[in-house]
């Protein structure tokens, strides 16, 4: 049987490969124009908002002039009224009260809705009514209260009523887990101190969460435990989206006893009955999910608006860089992720629309550790004999300002981010509510790092020198170039400064932040809401995220954070978020290296994008582009 | 009879296998510490601040015996986890990314092995000829090449110059949404195979085009292996006794090089190709990863570089499987080729 049977195979079967293959190159571009699904697109529908060039209120530098490749004739559009982006990572889970990461966030607010928004233009102060038409905030900034639209159907069909408002929000703290995004209603609802439904005496009474959210006729009323002004920025975001109370029930989820709150409540991993089902109100339906490979959803013609203009929306998950960048030079994708590090190779690419130096609501720093811990091997000697540092080292203020004087900011901008990235002096960015593009900042001035550095430890540092080991994560080219600039400079100051780096694993240095092993740390943040509250409390509270890490705790600092949140005048925070800027100033605990600026990159047949920092993702509002020239 | 009690001795061995390999790989997850293996649970810096509760919410600071009890109980009990990679149950991750891949694999996996055996015989039979010559130069440069390089080459060639030619991913744009309508029933994702099953020749011949370039990947960089040994085994057997002497009797040189030596030259053969076929089913993370071609090597990479406990350890049960029983299907070739073996007595 073998005789001649494996040469014949072997030939039939590259036979069959080239035919296929010469077949398809020549039937396959044919193939493509002749969609075998709907016409060009329904009808034009009316655009969601108005023009998104209108410009913003506080939001400034706005969607800078797209750079439209110069084709004389544009290609035929592929794939017509489908809108296909290739992007890195897959969503996490598709329960908007559990989500918390942005791949998540751009599928659930194409499928779900809010109450109100703040992203339906470039501006987010500016609120449109969604599923409430109205509302009203109480003058001692406690009550808010909505009045519901009347007439707007799931996607099962079932009608929306006040009740499904109520229970989306009771549902959401009922089942809040460990890493979820619910502390953002805990906080107004409970007060500052409560992040989450399990506090020391056990779980918060459920009567306690239900007398939060409630129903008054067409209208939902929450109860806020004081005035907390980002709270209408945070209903605005997925975390405040409405589900269906039936739906809901019917699948397995709380049913508004007891028993199934203690049953729901820190669910692990997969375990949201609603997780990978969705039934919202929104513009478009979930049609169908392949975990990990492609999210595709399809126009909801029920709209209670008019329809999107596109028909299906693909969200696929392309891990290699030249893949996704052959994909869209091909068109069989409309927009892809782009790393920074390789935007050169889509200079001059034909039939592409750019969008650059977006604002996001992000930044990074670097961080000092003031009490680094007994297990780190960071430290050298732990001794300030020139072969290591204390591990109270950064505890000097003059040590960590003599850092930041050290940092070669504008070669960092250049080189890490090619200057797609602008400096700021607190950890308020641009974007947010009471940012101040006049906070005081360092800058590199070796003469003043010098200053600092001879007064530090009483001249110790000078005269001994030190050892200490840097860390950043493997990959990660931006951090590998401020670590390198302090090694420089440093060394250029007194070359008894030595600054090692070292790479390693993302958990691994993830451990060192947490674990407090790090002598120095980089990290950055993004917005859950763009409100200054937001990035001063984990940059700056005792509690807060990273400063909880560096062992950071002042006070005065915790003091003004409280009273800025609970204060009902916005005059009242701006004066306490500008002694906040002073005192990140003065203190340094850590050092704003950058706010990244953002690119997108879309074929030019898509259009209607604009930008909004808080649309999670890429694409912005899905609901607002248009995929045809 | 005899083969019978082998068969199922040989799978009742499958069972010490996988608790060590468990074990295994169960003790150096444990050389990470609580807070790395959270990592996976924190995907956002916005999630940073709960590290604390992951961890005790998990159980990953808990002893190493104890959190193994756990694990084992829940398997015991048919259930391997949740993949936080993927976000879905792991069984269900693993029977769906598995089709894709033995999709892979039986495209590849007969190019590789018939093709390696041909080319081998063809340069032995031809041994120091230009022929020889040709294919063992061949096998150098294929084998030499990085898989990742040769892969993005063919896609940049064939997708990118001759655009949209041969491209990456599984089905098109427009097939994708054909197969998942309700025109189409998705018997075993398999797409060639539900093609054909459906009677539909553009998902066929659409679902051929995007395997391309991987089959052709995988075989310029795997064949070589197949091919040398091949030859070399074939050069060992030419030169035996039995040959001379079935040359002596006037047998034809095709009957010699093919029935006498060949046959006897498969032996080593037949055990690099069942390393081989199980590796390309057990999955193939570069190209797999380039082409986007979503199958189980992309999952299993995914699952270790992001230390997603649950997944790792399905995937080395599973992984587990598929080699002892692939090596037990060629044992069972090998008495099938070579007479002289007898399965039952050899293990006695």
């Amino acid at each position: 049987m073998t005789k001649i049977g494996i040469g014949k195979f072997l030939l039939m079967f590259i036979i069959l490969i080239l035919a296929v293959s010469t077949l398809l190159a020549c039937g396959g571009p044919e193939k493509t124009t002749t969609p075998a699904t709907t016409g060009p697109t329904t009808a034009p529908t009316t655009s969601p908002t108005t023009s998104p060039t209108t410009s913003p209120t506080t939001t400034p530098p706005a969607t800078t002039p797209p750079d439209v490749g110069a084709t004389p004739s544009k290609p035929e559009v592929k794939n017509p009224g489908t809108y296909i982006y290739a992007t890195i990572g897959p969503w996490d889970s598709l329960d908007p009260a559990y989500a918390y990461d942005t791949a998540s966030g751009e599928v659930l607010q194409a499928v779900y809705e809010p109450l109100i928004s703040n992203w339906e233009t470039e501006s987010t102060t500016e609120y449109t009514p969604i599923l409430a038409t109205e509302w009203t905030v109480s003058p001692d900034g406690k009550t808010y209260r909505f009045k519901i639209r009347e007439g707007v159907t799931f996607h099962n069909g079932n009608p929306l009523t006040p009740e499904d408002v109520e229970y989306s929000f009771e549902r959401g703290m009922v089942q809040d887990y460990g890493a979820g995004p619910q502390w953002m209603l805990f906080e107004p609802l409970f007060g500052a101190d409560t992040h989450s439904s399990r506090t020391d005496s056990g779980l918060i009474p459920l009567e306690e969460i239900m007398s939060k959210v409630e129903v008054d006729g067409q209208w939902v009323q929450f109860n806020l435990a004081g005035p907390y002004e980002p709270f209408l920025q945070i209903l605005a975001q997925p975390w405040g989206s409405i589900l269906d109370k039936e739906w809901c029930i019917e699948n397995g989820d709380w049913d508004g006893t007891q028993a199934s709150y203690e049953a729901l409540n820190d669910p692990p991993s997969g375990g949201s009955p609603i997780q990978e089902i969705m039934n919202g109100t929104g513009p478009f339906k979930l049609e169908r999910v392949e975990s990990g490979v492609e999210t595709v959803l399809i126009r909801n013609d029920n709209y209670w608006r008019a329809p999107a203009n596109l028909e299906r929306v693909i969200i696929k998950v392309v891990d290699e860089w030249t893949t996704r960048r052959l994909m869209l030079e091909a068109g069989d994708a409309d927009m892809v992720d782009v790393p920074r590090a390789h935007i050169d190779e889509l200079e001059g690419v034909e039939n592409l629309t750019v969008y650059k130096d977006l604002p996001t609501l992000q930044n990074t720093a670097m961080f000092f550790q003031f009490a680094i811990s007994e297990e780190s091997t960071f430290v050298g000697s732990g001794q300030l004999d020139g072969n290591g540092i204390p591990r109270d080292f950064f505890a000097d203020v003059d040590v960590r300002k003599g850092f930041a004087y050290a940092f070669d900011y504008e070669t960092f901008l250049r080189d890490a981010f090619k200057n797609e990235a602008q400096q700021i002096g607190s950890p308020i960015v641009e974007g947010l509510s009471y940012y101040d593009p006049n906070a005081p900042r360092y800058t590199l001035d070796l003469a003043l790092a010098e200053e600092h550095l001879k007064k530090a430890w009483g001249g110790q540092v000078w005269e001994n020198g030190f050892t200490l080991t840097i860390a950043y994560n493997s990959g990660n080219l931006e951090r590998k170039t401020a670590c390198e600039i302090l090694q420089q400079n440093l060394f250029s100051i007194n070359d008894k400064f030595v600054v090692r780096i070292q790479v390693m694993q993302w958990p691994a240095l993830l451990r060192g932040m947490y674990a407090s092993l790090l002598p120095t740390f980089q990290i950055g943040w993004l917005a859950d809401y763009p409100d200054a509250h937001n990035f001063v409390f984990p940059f700056m509270h005792s509690a807060g995220t990273f400063s909880s890490w560096q062992n950071y705790n002042n006070p005065t600092v915790d003091a003004l954070i409280a009273q800025a949140i609970s204060s009902a005048s916005s005059a009242e925070r701006e004066s306490l978020y500008r002694q906040l800027d002073q005192i990140y100033y003065d203190e340094c605990p850590s050092v704003q290296e950058a706010q990244p600026l953002g690119r997108r990159y879309f074929r030019d047949w898509i259009t209607g994008f604009y930008f909004n920092p808080v649309i999670p993702g890429n694409s912005g509002n899905l609901y607002a582009l248009h995929k045809g020239y | 009879m005899e083969l019978r009690a082998y068969i199922l001795r040989r799978l009742i061995l499958l069972i010490p296998v996988l608790f060590g390999v468990t074990i295994l790989i169960f003790a150096l997850l444990q050389l990470f510490d609580p807070v790395e293996r959270a990592a996976l649970y924190v995907k956002d810096a916005r999630q940073f601040g709960n590290i604390d509760e992951i961890i005790e919410r998990y159980g990953l600071n808990d002893p190493v015996w104890q959190q193994f009890g756990v694990w084992f109980n829940e398997v015991i009990h048919g259930n391997l986890g949740w993949s936080k990679v993927v976000s879905m149950p792991v069984t269900r991750a693993i029977w769906s990314f598995l089709p894709a891949t033995v999709e892979l694999a039986v495209f590849a996996a007969p190019l590789i092995i018939l093709g390696g055996v041909f080319l081998g015989k063809k340069a032995a039979a031809h041994k120091d000829r230009t022929i020889d010559h040709i294919t063992r130069a061949g096998a150098i440069i294929g084998w030499s090449l990085p898989t990742f390089w040769l892969g993005l080459i063919l896609l940049m060639v064939f997708y990118g110059f001759f655009t949209g030619l041969l491209p990456p991913e599984r089905l098109s744009t427009e097939t994708s949404i054909l197969v998942n309508s309700d025109q189409f029933i998705r018997y075993t994702k398999i797409n060639t195979l539900d093609a054909i099953l459906n009677g539909n020749g553009q998902v066929f011949l659409d679902a051929l085009r995007h395997l391309v370039l991987p089959v052709v990947t995988l075989t310029v960089v795997n064949i070589a292996f197949i091919m040398r040994l091949m030859r070399s085994s074939m050069l060992e057997a030419l030169g035996k006794g039995y040959i001379f002497s079935a040359r002596a009797k006037g047998l034809s040189e095709k009957v010699v090089i093919n029935k006498h030596a060949g046959r006897n030259a498969l032996i080593p053969v037949l055990t690099v190709s069942g390393y081989i076929f199980a590796s390309i089913v057990n999955g193939v993370v570069v190209t797999e990863t380039i082409f986007n071609y979503k199958g189980l090597g992309w999952f299993a990479w995914q699952s270790a570089i992001n230390l997603d406990a649950p997944s790792v350890l399905a995937f080395a049960l599973f992984n587990g499987i598929l080699f002892v029983i692939t090596n037990l299907v060629v044992d069972l070739l090998y008495a099938r080729i070579d007479p002289r073996i007898r399965l039952g007595a050899s293990v006695t």
